[in-house]
């Protein structure tokens, strides 16, 4: 039965692989991802290990595939992904791929090695085209200047321009954000003594290495003297500028320019063979680097698992041990054999159930439906071995409690509605690879989505809300034609006066479905509302920590725990009962026995509650007669009396919970510690437990045997009489607290579906009603609805549906993790992870 | 009269409840459905007879002004 009720059953097995056939059937085993294999080297370093070359030779392709991955990435090729899944290739067939691999990693690195010289080279030829352009106005303007600079200052200079200086200049390359702050340091270092003239260029160019493009600016620098000429050039260089030889002769400028410009040319055309030929490589790399990837992540995958099997001394067989389920042994068994028929091996691989005294690891078998459900649970805790899963009811439990915060049939119906839109298109949706984060939480998420919406569209309708207002599907079940002297009331009663309808002449029984519509217009809803919301919420607790408690009965039992049955289940359930299952009856009692016409006397259950723990006898006066006959006095003695017993049971099985199981199992323990002493002639033996390779038994005999009793090597051990104490302590300390917390925690389902209802309602009047009337006739009040409807849908699905939504569904979670889970879930399994290619290729190792 | 609703609801969610888990065709999630249809019975059954039982017995009436009583004598009372 694949149920996920229970964990499956596991069994360690023991696997003796021949040398030759172990590659070949790890991956078949990988394949099918139904076995873990446990570390037999677990001492050994990861360095000293037996596959460890192997190892590295897979490391050194994967390396050489990400490269190459790189520059696809860089040159912007898309992966072809064709959907093929090859197997693991054997040994022999690696070798090819590796000298493949090797090979374009060589091309590559040197296809761009020259490419990043040949762009190298490039850039500089168009930097240096740039200045010598960009210069050429510097000079124009220098001679414009010369020209002029008789006419202004031929008075009282004559000896300076008769003896011209000699200025020498430097050209060059710079980023552009690099200028001012070069101007600056030029200023101080050369205590202005020079002259600097930029311009920028308007094209950006490309950085060879990083192939990022940058903004440049040419510059100019004028200066007098060898000084400031080191001393200028020292500063380009800190500031990486380049600077390039720009000739002062006007002619011998142009020369230079043509020569640049013939060598750009030729430049251009071998840059564009060298990328073609680069973007060859790429193609071929793009066809196959999704099979080589996969490829080599089996076979990395492989070797690892190899790692963690033990060598006989042979050499000629590796035994590992692996945790399997028992029911797919056979599969198992079925694939080792493939495996050795593909590389041709002669001897079997063999498969050997052992028996073991360790915790096996915790198998659910979730399909695409369960596993959202399992994902919220093992959130909490992942399930002991064997224990009942409590996610097999939290499908319903936990979308039903949702919906009762929720309940609101217009939010429920969208929020479904997303969901099975999801669900309809999930192959579609699913196979996108670059969803949103939030998005594909939603879609993972998406069958829970669907469950909740139903519950929540089931509740709106139990609490006849839609979008805060409700149906009269059944008609209303009050009368108001029936209230005595309403006719005279409505001719002359002033507009605003109100009236309270009897429900002793209006009020025609319980509306067949829900909530009576009347109570929407009516306005002391909310009062009547949150009583039955509030009643509903401890009922609804009560009831669901009972089923709790209900499933820790079959967990006891299926582990064969009557210590705990009877001595720890019973006190608890008696625990519960009198105190809390009682509060609900008197609940019930109360809808039944009081009506309209004894309401003057109503009890109030809380006040009654408070008094049964105080041992107070109910009384008439005090509003806290529920139910039985009244003495002369107004007590009610019966009432009394059974509130009385039932704490007293309540309060005796505390010590019961608290003391019987630890007294119990010491005994037990002195018993066996008698028992053991006296088998062996008086003389205490201590075994050698050779904790997990017991004795190696045929399968058949285990199945037999099935790990139950295996006295004769049970070793006694100390017991710990204080530990034990303190943690059954605690456990009653909890429990007893935990009951009464518990139960007022529930009250949450209360609270938040009266603020949903509130704030939905909120959102009616004050947005939509009011948009609505205020708008007037005519075309203004067609847009101004049209508006205002948007403004209410926005609000509706951001606020009631998204934020509300998470509000409920974390308090829904935290009522299974807390209230609902601690009364009979252990999760302190350890997970089972089988080895399996599809989770190793999807990175979620 | 309010027993009839009473009955009526029972039956439809016993049929859910507990009819409908024997019609359920073998298959191996044949328990995990069948646990589905029961629990979604108790829940919804449960949650239906706390509305029930909450106005069986009202112990006071809706508070209603005159226009909404005028209103609903006119509509849904026909007067």
């Amino acid at each position: 039965m694949s149920s996920i009720l229970r964990s499956e059953e596991m069994c360690l097995a023991q696997l003796f692989l021949q040398s030759d056939a172990a590659y070949s059937c790890i991956s078949e085993l990988g394949e099918l991802g139904l076995v873990q294999f446990r570390d037999l080297n677990a001492d050994v370093s990861a360095f000293q290990r037996k596959f460890v070359p192997e190892l590295r030779r897979c490391d050194e392709m994967e390396r050489k595939l990400r490269y190459l991955d790189e520059e696809l990435q860089k040159a912007e090729i898309p992966v072809i992904d064709n959907n093929e899944s090859p197997e693991a290739p054997l040994p022999k067939e690696t070798l090819p791929l590796e000298n493949d691999l090797e090979q374009l990693e060589k091309q590559m690195r040197e296809v761009s090695q020259n490419q990043e010289q040949l762009n190298k080279n490039f850039l500089e030829l168009t930097e240096l085209k740039h200045v010598l352009r960009k210069t050429q106005s510097f000079f124009e303007e220098a001679q414009d200047f010369a020209a002029q600079r008789p006419a202004w200052q031929s008075s009282g200079h004559e000896e300076m321009s008769s003896n011209p200086l000699r200025l020498g200049f430097i050209a060059g390359v710079i980023v552009r954000e690099r200028i001012p702050l070069f101007e600056r340091i030029l200023w101080r270092a050369c205590r202005g003594n020079v002259f600097l003239r930029h311009i920028e260029i308007d094209a950006p160019l490309k950085d060879p290495v990083t192939g990022h493009e940058v903004h440049k600016s040419v510059f100019i620098i004028f200066y007098q003297g060898e000084q400031l000429r080191s001393r200028t050039k020292k500063i380009c260089e800190s500031l990486k500028a380049s600077i390039y030889p720009c000739p002062e002769n006007p002619q011998e400028r142009r020369e230079v320019a043509m020569n640049v410009m013939t060598r750009i040319q030729d430049l251009d055309q071998v840059l564009k063979t060298t990328n073609e030929q680069r973007n060859r490589i790429l193609a071929q790399v793009a066809r196959n680097i999704r099979v080589w990837f996969i490829k080599v992540r089996k076979v990395t995958a492989i070797y690892h698992s190899l790692n963690m099997f033990s060598v006989d001394l042979g050499q000629r067989c590796l035994i590992g041990e692996i945790w399997c389920p028992v029911s797919e042994i056979d599969r198992i068994q079925l694939a080792l054999r493939r495996g050795t028929e593909r590389c041709g091996a002669s001897v079997n691989s063999i498969l050997h159930r052992i028996k073991t005294n360790m915790t096996p690891p915790t198998y659910f078998r979730t399909d695409k439906f369960t596993t959202g459900f399992q994902a919220i649970i093992e959130a909490y805790g992942v399930a002991d071995y064997r224990e009942i899963n409590p996610a097999f009811f939290t499908i319903i439990s936990f979308p039903f409690l949702y919906g009762v915060m929720f309940g609101d049939m217009g939010h429920g119906i969208i929020m479904a509605l997303v969901a099975a839109f999801m669900c309809w298109k999930e192959t579609e949706i699913g196979r996108k690879k670059d969803l949103n984060e939030m998005i594909a939480i939603l879609f993972h998420g998406r069958y829970i989505i669907l469950l909740m919406g139903l519950f929540s569209t089931y509740a709106g309708f139990i609490y006849n809300d839609i979008f805060s207002k409700s149906l009269n599907i059944f008609g209303s079940y009050w009368t108001v034609s029936d209230q005595p002297g309403i006719e005279d009331w409505i001719k002359t009663a002033p507009a605003e006066s109100t009236i309270q309808l009897n429900p002793n002449f209006t009020s025609d029984g319980p509306y067949p479905y829900g909530m009576d519509p009347i109570w929407q217009l009516s306005s002391n809803k909310i009062v009547f509302i949150d009583s039955f919301k509030m009643k509903g919420s401890v009922i609804l607790g009560v009831t669901h920590m009972c089923f709790g408690l209900v499933l820790a009965y079959f967990n006891h039992r299926h582990f064969n725990d009557h210590v705990t049955i009877i001595w720890e289940w019973i006190p608890r359930c008696l625990f519960m009962g009198c105190i809390f299952v009682y509060l609900c009856l008197t609940i019930f009692i109360k809808w039944i026995f009081w009506d309209a016409s004894t309401s003057g006397n109503a009890p109030s259950l809380l006040i009654n509650l408070i008094g049964m723990f105080m041992l107070k006898t109910p009384t008439k006066e005090d509003n806290t007669w529920v139910y039985g006959s009244l003495n002369a006095e107004g007590e009610a003695t019966a009432q009394g009396l059974v509130q009385k017993l039932l704490l007293l049971i309540a309060f005796a099985s505390l010590p019961v919970m608290l003391l019987a199981k630890p007294y119990i199992k010491y005994k037990e323990w002195k018993d066996k510690r008698n028992r053991s002493t006296a088998n062996f002639g008086g003389v205490r033996v201590e075994i050698e437990g050779n904790d997990d390779t017991e004795g190696i038994l045929d399968g058949d005999e285990l199945a037999r045997e099935s790990g139950s009793d295996h006295q004769p090597q049970e070793e006694v051990e100390e017991f710990d009489v204080g530990g034990m104490m303190i943690l059954q302590i605690i456990h009653t300390i909890e429990f007893a607290l935990g009951c009464i917390s518990h139960t007022a925690s529930y009250l949450r389902l209360w609270a938040l579906s009266l603020a949903h209802a509130e704030l939905s309602e909120v959102l009616w009047t004050m947005v939509l009603k009011m948009g609505l009337s205020m708008s007037s006739s005519g075309s203004v009040g067609a847009i101004m609805s049209y508006l205002v409807f948007w403004a209410f849908a926005a609000l509706s699905v951001g606020i009631l549906i998204c934020m509300e939504g998470l509000s409920a569904f974390l308090h829904a979670m935290r009522l299974h993790w807390v209230e609902f889970n601690d009364k009979f879930y252990g999760g302190e399994g350890i997970a089972f992870k089988p080895f399996y290619f599809e989770t190793i290729l999807s990175g979620e190792e | 009269m309010a027993w009839l609703s009473f009955l009526l609801v029972t039956i439809l969610w016993g049929l859910v409840g507990i009819g409908a888990p024997m019609i359920v065709p073998s298959s191996p999630q044949k328990f995990l459905i069948q646990t589905m249809l029961i629990m979604t019975a108790a829940c919804c059954w449960l949650h239906w007879l706390l509305a029930w039982m909450s106005q069986l017995n009202p112990l006071f009436g809706p508070v209603l002004t005159k226009e909404h009583a005028e209103i609903i004598q006119w509509s849904w009372e026909d007067k």
